[in-house]
């Protein structure tokens, strides 16, 4: 039986996706210190991103996120969604 | 703790005579709080035993958690509630009693669900939306999602 | 461009549109073999475009599920249990045949009456019910009364219980029977037992092994014991039951000899009877109990201050139905939720450990372990020990190459294969094989004289069906039987098929 199913995901020995972000200087990072635009999603949150604001690739745009606590250990990307939701637009020339 | 299909036989815990050969009411032994007849199977071994399950009742322990206390207890596998010794009676409730089941259990899951809302991620987003959380299709097939997943979640 | 049709004459002839027509069997133009096609049935239409579909009916074949509902009271708790193991022991309607000779202290060693069957003696039917002798599944429902063939092996066997009980006492044989499926390793043991009766042994049986580890009786740890063994004490108490209704005259005919602190009711005027019912009425203390009785009836002395009532004990009768069930893993888990072995389980360990060398009978007597083959786990490592057992009866030295060994790369049982190292020089592997042809013309004799048969049985006849049953496997002698019966000629008068 798997304890759970969230281990499936990634192997353990490999540890967590750490992929060098260029953090800023001092931390916390002064007022007005614009967010950190990334494209890499699959990266871990660490510990010592929390409290930064990172601007994440959505494929199209970049979209602002402010880390807290609770979003250790996921991945940047499960925060910025890819998709828009669908709506049906009534078509112009009927 | 919640209601458990109660019929009002069920509920009575009247003592059979000990003479007549067939009991009037079913003799009932008390395990964490629930009333289980005592010809119940502790452990539903078989799908098609599984009306007369006993311990996968509660809401967190299935069959290899139920095998598991069995064992843990010396109990056979094809153990009857009622051929239970009264130390053994006590023992799974002292041991159920500390586990993690039922409401507290609901609640943990609840939370977690809860979390991902709050928190803004996709999984919680799908929970929300009533689709598939897990990368499955829409296209068809998501009855269970859509009964299950909503904002206020229920288990 | 006017065309040069008048299109309006045409109109009339104007096809009607298809879904009107008739299904006509497209004929497709084939330069030969028309007629074939013109005549052959129309191809089934891939599409259902002629039928008109409801709306939004759906095309699957799902049926509505009729709804179960109870029409008559559910047999009572255990009735279809008691239904399924209901055994016949007679059938009214076959002949009774009058010089059918009783299974007797005589006529167990008589080779003369080789291949005959002999039935077996009417006032052991209630003891060979109490050890569980008889199996649902055998013909004992086709005849009179339950009857068995004397076959070599029998005759052997009787010869050696009559030893056992006279000449050579103290003799312990120790025998596992294999066999073919239908070869009579059952029913072996049943001759057995009954010849322990005749002989007023004492009987102590397990009519099926399996129950022991099938995880359906109650179990727990004896304290301190390393490897942890475990004590059954329903299986314990249902073997005192089984072992006082078959042996009851020679349990209360003898008395204790030793001392059992464990019970103190017992006085020295009470009877192994009494001593066994203590255990069967409390199963707390069945196995104490059962271990008593075994020390008991394995005494050669009397303990001090018992002297006065002390008789010798009869030499024993110990038989196990399915041995290969005792090779494996056993259904229990330990504490730990890891798989018990088999041999951990004291009641096994206990039968097991009478396997090895040395007198584990003080008084001598036949210990039997058949395997079955109808409910067979069919544990690798002990169809290898059977083999070397064989090998080693056969002269092979297990330093030779010959010398069968567990298959490489395969995970092997080291108990089993331990165990069957200590015991094989005082084992004997017996292999029951089908009749001789002689013993078959006996068997099947039986049932023309039973009303079963209207053939006249010659020996083309039994030698034809001897080929038929696999060289004389009596089970399948016995199915041969029953078919007979079953697909009677026509031209036979009906007072004879009642």
């Amino acid at each position: 039986m798997f304890p759970t199913r969230a281990l499936l995901g990634r192997s353990v020995w490999k540890g967590p996706n750490i992929v060098p972000i260029a953090l800023p200087r001092t931390l916390p990072p002064p007022p007005n210190t614009p967010p950190i635009r990334t494209t890499k999603r699959a990266a871990t949150i660490l510990p010592n991103f929390v409290g930064l604001r990172f601007a994440v690739h959505n494929g199209k745009t970049y979209v602002e996120i402010q880390v807290t606590e609770e979003m250790v250990g996921r991945k940047l990307g499960e925060y910025v969604a890819t998709r828009k939701r669908f709506t049906y637009k009534q078509s112009k020339n009927k | 703790m919640i209601s458990r299909g109660s019929s009002s036989n069920e509920q009575r815990t009247l003592v059979e005579s000990q003479d007549s050969s067939q009991p009037k009411y079913v003799k009932m032994v008390f395990i964490l709080g629930v009333n289980f007849p005592e010809r119940n199977l502790l452990k539903a071994s078989q799908p098609s035993y599984a009306r007369s399950k006993s311990l996968e009742t509660f809401f967190g322990i299935g069959n290899n958690g139920s095998s598991r206390l069995l064992s843990r207890f010396n109990i056979h596998p094809t153990c009857r509630v009622g051929e239970l010794a009264n130390k053994q009676v006590l023992d799974l409730t002292a041991v159920l009693s500390e586990m993690k089941i039922e409401n507290d259990l609901r609640r943990e899951v609840l939370n977690d669900i809860k979390r991902l809302k709050e928190t803004g991620t996709y999984r919680g987003r799908r929970h929300a939306l009533g689709l598939p959380v897990r990368g499955q299709r829409t296209r068809t097939q998501i009855k269970t999602p859509v009964r299950l997943n909503r904002m206020e979640r229920r288990l | 461009m006017a065309s040069s049709w008048c299109w309006n004459c045409l109109s009339r002839l104007r096809q009607p549109p298809q879904a009107l027509l008739p299904p006509t069997p497209r004929i497709s133009t084939a330069s030969f073999h028309s007629t074939a096609l013109r005549y052959a049935q129309p191809a089934k239409k891939k599409g259902n475009s002629l039928t008109v579909m409801k709306h939004r009916q759906s095309t699957s074949l799902r049926r509505k599920k009729k709804k179960v509902t109870a029409t008559a009271r559910p047999p009572a708790v255990g009735e279809r249990k008691a239904m399924r193991k209901r055994i016949v022991l007679s059938n009214p309607n076959a002949l009774e045949i009058e010089e059918m000779q009783d299974l007797s202290p005589e006529t167990m060693v008589d080779s003369r009456l080789r291949g005959t069957v002999v039935g077996l003696p009417a006032t052991m039917i209630d003891q060979l019910r109490a050890v569980q002798a008889f199996k649902p599944k055998q013909g004992w429902s086709l005849f009179r009364r339950p009857g068995t063939v004397l076959r070599r092996d029998t005759i052997e066997m009787g010869r050696l219980v009559e030893k056992i009980s006279g000449e050579e006492k103290g003799k312990v044989v120790k025998k596992i029977i294999t066999g073919m499926k239908g070869s009579g390793k059952t029913v072996h043991l049943l001759q057995a037992m009954t010849m322990g009766f005749l002989k007023n042994w004492a009987v102590i049986t397990v009519p099926d092994a399996r129950e022991l580890v099938s995880g359906d009786t109650a179990y727990a740890a004896i304290e301190g014991t390393n490897p942890t063994q475990y004590v059954q004490p329903g299986a314990a108490s249902a073997l005192l039951t089984r072992t006082v209704a078959a042996n009851t005259e020679l349990l209360s005919s003898l008395k204790i000899s030793q001392d059992h602190p464990a019970f103190k009711s017992l006085t020295p005027k009470s009877s192994l009877e009494d001593l066994a019912k203590l255990g069967f009425h409390d199963p707390a203390v069945s196995w104490a109990a059962f271990q008593a009785l075994w020390k008991e009836l394995t005494a050669t002395a009397p303990a001090a201050g018992l002297e006065k009532d002390f008789q010798p004990r009869p030499p024993m009768l110990v038989s196990v139905d399915g041995l290969a069930h005792w090779m494996t893993d056993s259904a229990y888990r330990d504490v730990d939720y890891k798989p018990i072995h088999a041999h951990d389980l004291a009641f096994v360990n206990h039968f097991l450990s009478l396997l090895k060398e040395g007198d584990s009978l003080k008084n001598g007597g036949l210990l039997l372990y058949a395997t079955s083959s109808s409910n067979n786990p069919n544990p690798k490592d002990f169809n290898v020990a059977l083999d070397q057992l064989k090998a080693r009866q056969a002269g092979i030295k297990p330093s030779s190459p010959e010398y069968p060994q567990p298959a490489a790369y395969t995970v092997t049982d080291p108990r089993v294969l331990e165990m069957f190292s200590k015991v094989q020089s005082s084992v004997e592997l017996q292999t029951l094989t089908g009749l001789t042809r002689d013993e078959a013309r006996g068997f099947m004799e039986y049932f023309a004289r039973s009303g079963l048969l209207r053939e006249s049985v010659n020996d083309t006849w039994v030698s034809e069906k001897w080929s038929l049953s696999g060289g004389g496997i009596i089970g399948e002698l016995e199915k041969l039987g029953r078919q007979v019966r079953a697909t009677a000629p026509v031209s036979a008068s009906p007072a004879a098929s009642a």
